[in-house]
């Protein structure tokens, strides 16, 4: 150990497990003892000064680095002198970070404290104070509140500093102090008027840290207060203990037999590492020595390594490292620094966790596969057994369940022990080398029946263990059922609807081995029909059917609910045809069930053998006619669904149609409303005026007449409105929809109308006319309307001749045309003919609202037809309406005339 | 100064009732009435009008018709078309103006206002401000 100093350094371990403590040469020196090393620490603690006892002992206890700070202490050596000596401690830990071990120094400092005391003695004088200081070998300084006001060659040395440098500058910008304890200092000074031994951080010319011990007085300095201190230099003995405790670690970890690495590095260079570490990596100590620690580390753990540089408080971390030989090993590493000549140096542990991993790995490797052994034997339908030395050794819960055993009472019995003495040769086949066939053996049940399997064996090596695996598989009829019902519900799982129907029917065929196999629904109200949803017939799927339900057994199951015919089926129900041509004999069926319970269909095999009535059976088909009826009511639910949908989305496209056909029409109407409403108006008050001139003048007969034009005027008016309102309830009002006779209609409204206009000779000529389906009071507006207008402009005619017939048109209608020999109108304005307040021709040569042919119009679309009409000047008119057929199945016929040409 | 009319409505009471207020605005000589859209077009086939007053809502051809074929017809381009009519819809303003209308006139329901203005119009159209002395008598043949 290079320490420099001028007084002897003492050193002491403390190992808190035995509370002994083992001192060094020089301690025993400096404490005057002997060297008989190990001392209980109450001995050892006698020979400190009582008053510093307590200190003392807090410090070796102390596992806290904050608080073992260096402080000064006296001992009292056997002969009585008295010493002072720094005292300060250092913990050792282990990886865990608990303290194994307390390293201890000491060094005396009598001398010093001696001739501070000197200094302090002669503090009354100045000029011997000042020869003092100046022959002092102790670092003295004067300071007035921490400005440098003297100091002596000692300090200059310590410091590194010249005279001029200090002098006036404050102690703490010349790094004499930390500042924050600087001033904890100061104030302790002016409180108490001194200090005494007070451990202190200062900047040495080096960059480096030194440590004093500083000691104050009150003193007057040419005439002024101020305060002289001193500085026992600690540095380099303090330096000292940083150094032994990494020797001492180092000494410790590296000397340790232990399996782990150690490596001291600084600044990532390996200054340092054991045999262990050397092994790990596959190098040699000297060549590890000197090499970069980051050329060991797998790039993948630098991180780690990061973090765990960078982090406060050590914590193990995972780390991999490259080997000499390619590859890499996991390491468990922890890492702290240590101070080694006042540098950090990194002290790394590593334990090797690749090979424990790998044993971890391997045990958890092999518990994975024989867990997942394990659960696949239990799961699987066949027996499974594991054999060694001719002994079971593993049994599977459904191998035990086969025999009707528990596994404990199979496990551990030879192989032959469940067979019947037929099939003893099992054990024979199990000793065989090659066990490539199968063999069939009979086994016995705990309640002696017994049942045939079908073992088939290999050999398993696992473990270094020579094993037998045997599957064996119960062939009894029974066991083929169930295999077949397994392989009815795989069949039929994740498939609905028609797949699901079809997929039903032909495992269901297989599973009951029968050649006839069906899915039907009910149709009729009641059910009168049944309809094939699938339908299987020997090998493959039939065409799908729909027949008449009575007299077959089908109906049978619809009255009553399951029904099977064993036998003789087709002279059970002579009726039934289609039993008759596929050579039936035996019946199976069961309803599938609705929604609210009623019978919705069947599920229906058919065989050409006899079938009984067993439970297998049944429970086969109850299973699925169960399954059939959900998937059956799901698809009628969806139907429902698609069917509401459909029908929603018509409804809204129709609303959305005759929204947009009312508001055209209300547009139309308030413009007419505009123009014809106030023509009347403007008549009136047009009138009244010439009126007032009229009869002012005394001309009585005009005044007459204009009286009468206003008359004419306001009951024009009334007519509208009247009109307007009538169209308006026309808008609002429902159909009520019943079969019309279009006849009967228009002999009514032509009895009527000829009762008005019997003054003039009309020649009348009614068709025959398919039933309509309509509002009859509606439909005899529309006949009123087009008939009066056909009396009204062809009143000019010597003989009006007016005819109403259906005529031919498209199958779903009945076209209906009504025509005169009147005045006709101008194609160019047919398109206005049927709005509001239209009028083809001056009010004054025919009279009218212009509503009545928007009535019409609007009647007729409200029945879900069509109004049209085609005419020339003067030659007349014809106006078609077309209203759909009572009974469009009925006038089929007329669908040969669809393409004949109504319109002009 | 010789002012020809030409009045064109399918209404009789309102050709009466514009040929009145025309006299009471002076006009009482060189008015022609007709009550559609066809009569009006055979009326233009002979002498020129210094103005016409077209009504816009007629059976058969309409106002709007007329009009087109005033002014699709080089010799009738320049003759001034007031259009008189009951309709206030914005599309029958918009439709006349683009069709070369030199004035859209909603027949006012009060025959006072009836009266003035048709008096506008003669007064613009026509260049008469005051009725003449024989005006009275116009209005008491009515």
């Amino acid at each position: 150990m290079a320490v420099n100093s001028r007084a002897p350094v003492g050193t002491y371990e403390y190992d808190p497990v035995s509370g002994y403590v083992s001192p060094s040469f020089a301690l025993c020196e400096i404490l005057g003892t002997g060297t008989d090393a190990h001392l209980q620490i109450d001995a050892f603690l006698g020979f400190v000064h009582a008053a510093d006892r307590d200190r003392v002992h807090q410090a070796i206890r102390s596992t806290d680095r904050v608080d073992n700070t260096a402080f000064v202490c006296r001992i009292v050596r056997p002969d009585g002198s008295l010493r002072h000596l720094v005292h300060r401690t250092e913990p050792i830990r282990n990886l865990n970070g608990d303290v194994i071990l307390m390293l201890g120094l000491m060094f005396d400092v009598t001398p010093s404290v001696r001739e501070w005391e000197d200094v302090r003695s002669v503090m009354g004088d100045p000029a011997r104070f000042r020869a003092a200081i100046d022959g002092a070998s102790v670092p003295l300084v004067v300071t007035r509140d921490t400005v440098v006001l003297d100091a002596n060659q000692a300090f200059l040395d310590v410091t590194g500093r010249t005279r001029e440098e200090l002098i006036g500058q404050r102690t703490g910008a010349l790094g004499l102090a930390e500042p924050v304890r600087e001033q904890r200092l100061l104030r302790r000074f002016q409180e108490v008027g001194r200090l005494e031994h007070e451990p202190v951080r200062f900047a040495l010319k080096s960059d480096r840290v030194g440590l004093a011990m500083v000691s104050s007085e009150r003193i007057a300095f040419e005439g002024e207060p101020a305060a002289v201190s001193v500085f026992v230099d600690a540095t380099a003995r303090l330096e000292s203990l940083a150094r032994l405790v990494e020797s001492e670690e180092r000494f410790r970890r590296l000397s340790d037999a232990s399996m782990e690495g150690l490596v001291i590095s600084q600044d990532g260079v390996i200054v340092d590492c054991n045999q262990r570490m050397a092994d790990m990596v596959g190098y040699t100590v000297d060549e590890l020595r000197g090499r970069s620690g980051l050329s060991l580390i797998d790039p993948s753990s630098l991180g780690d390594v990061k973090d765990s540089l960078d982090a406060e408080q050590p914590a193990p971390y995972v780390v991999r490292l490259r080997h000499r030989r390619g590859g890499s090993v996991t390491l468990e590493a922890n890492a702290r620094y240590v101070l080694s000549d006042g540098q950090r140096v990194r002290l790394t542990s590593l334990r090797d966790l690749s090979e424990r991993a790998r044993a971890v790995e391997a045990t958890r490797a092999r518990d994975e596969s024989d867990r997942m052994f394990r659960q696949l034997a239990e799961t699987y339908g066949d027996g499974v057994v594991l054999i060694e030395g001719g002994r079971i050794v593993y049994a599977s819960a459904r191998f035990a369940e086969m025999l009707g055993r528990e596994v404990v009472d199979v496990v551990g019995s030879p192989v032959g022990t469940f067979t019947t003495p037929e099939s003893a040769d099992v054990v024979r086949y199990m000793h065989r080398e090659r066990l490539e066939d199968p063999y069939l053996a009979e086994f016995r049940r705990a309640d002696g029946t017994t049942f045939s399997a079908e073992i088939t064996a290999r050999n398993i090596e696992a473990d270094d263990r020579y094993l037998r695996i045997a599957n064996i598989r119960d062939v009894t009829p029974r066991r083929r059922a169930e295999e077949r019902r397994r392989a009815l519900v795989a069949g039929t799982a994740g498939v609905s609807g028609v797949p699901f129907f079809r997929s039903l029917v032909k495992h269901l065929a297989a599973a009951l081995q029968v050649k006839y196999a069906w899915v039907a629904e009910y149709l009729g109200d009641p059910p009168d029909r049944i309809r094939a949803l699938s339908f299987w017939q020997r090998d493959d799927y039939g065409d799908s059917f729909d027949c008449a339900l009575a007299g077959t057994p089908c109906e049978r199951v619809l009255l009553v609910g399951n029904f099977c015919a064993p036998a003789g089926v087709v002279e059970m129900f002579p009726s039934d045809e289609f039993l008759r041509d596929i050579n039936a004999v035996s019946y199976y069926g069961m309803p599938l069930i609705g929604i609210n319970g009623e019978r919705v269909g069947l599920l229906a095999v058919v065989d050409d053998r006899v079938m009984e009535r067993d439970a297998e059976r049944e429970s086969i088909l109850s299973v699925f006619a169960a399954r059939a009826s959900v998937e059956l009511q799901r698809i009628r639910a969806e139907e429902e669904i698609r069917r509401l949908n459909a029908g929603l989305e018509e409804r809204v496209a129709l609303r959305t149609a005759e929204l947009e056909a009312a508001n055209k029409e209300l547009e139309a109407f308030s413009y007419s409303v505009s123009h014809d409403l106030r023509a009347p108006l403007r008549h009136i008050s047009g009138f009244v005026e010439l009126l007032d001139s009229a009869v002012q003048e005394g001309r009585g007969g005009e005044a007459r007449e204009l009286l009468l034009e206003i008359g004419e005027a306001s009951s024009r008016m009334a007519t509208l409105i009247d009109s307007l309102l009538n169209l308006s309830r026309l808008a609002r009002v429902e159909l009520r929809n019943t079969e019309v006779d279009l006849r009967a209609l228009a002999d009514d409204v032509i009895a009527e109308l000829a009762s008005e206009s019997d003054s003039r000779r009309v020649r009348w000529t009614v068709g025959e006319f398919p039933p309509v389906k309509g509002d009859r009071g509606l439909l005899r507006q529309v006949l009123a309307n087009l008939l009066g207008n056909a009396v009204k402009y062809s009143r000019t005619r010597e003989v009006a001749e007016i005819s109403i017939a259906a005529v031919p048109g498209a199958a779903h209608e009945v076209v209906c045309c009504v025509s005169d020999n009147g005045v006709g109108f101008d194609m160019k304005y047919a398109g206005k003919l049927f709005g509001v307040f239209q009028r083809l021709h001056a009010s004054s040569e025919f009279e009218g609202t212009g509503i009545g042919l928007a009535n019409v119009h609007r009647i007729v679309t409200k029945h879900g037809g069509r109004v049209w009409a085609e005419s020339s000047r003067g030659a007349g008119a014809r106006f078609y309406f077309a209203l759909p057929a009572a009974n469009q199945l009925a006038s089929r016929e007329g669908g040969d005339l669809q393409g004949v040409e109504v319109r002009r | 100064m010789i002012h020809r009319v030409l009045l064109v409505d399918d209404d009789p009471r309102d050709l009466r009732l514009t040929e009145l207020a025309l006299a009471q605005a002076g006009i009482t000589s060189g008015v022609v009435k007709v009550q559609g859209g066809v009569e009006a077009l055979e009326s233009l086939r002979g002498e020129t009008p210094s103005v016409v007053l077209l009504d816009l809502k007629m059976p058969g051809m309409d106002g709007l018709q007329v009009l087109r074929e005033i002014r699709a017809d080089d010799r009738l381009r320049a003759v001034p078309v007031v259009v008189l009519t009951s309709s206030r819809e914005d599309r029958d303003i918009d439709d006349c103006y683009a069709h070369g209308a030199n004035a859209f006139v909603v027949k006012p329901v009060k025959f006072q206002e009836y009266l003035s203005a048709i008096k506008d119009i003669a007064v613009f159209w026509l260049g008469r401000s005051e009725a003449p002395l024989g005006a009275r008598t116009g209005w008491s043949r009515m």
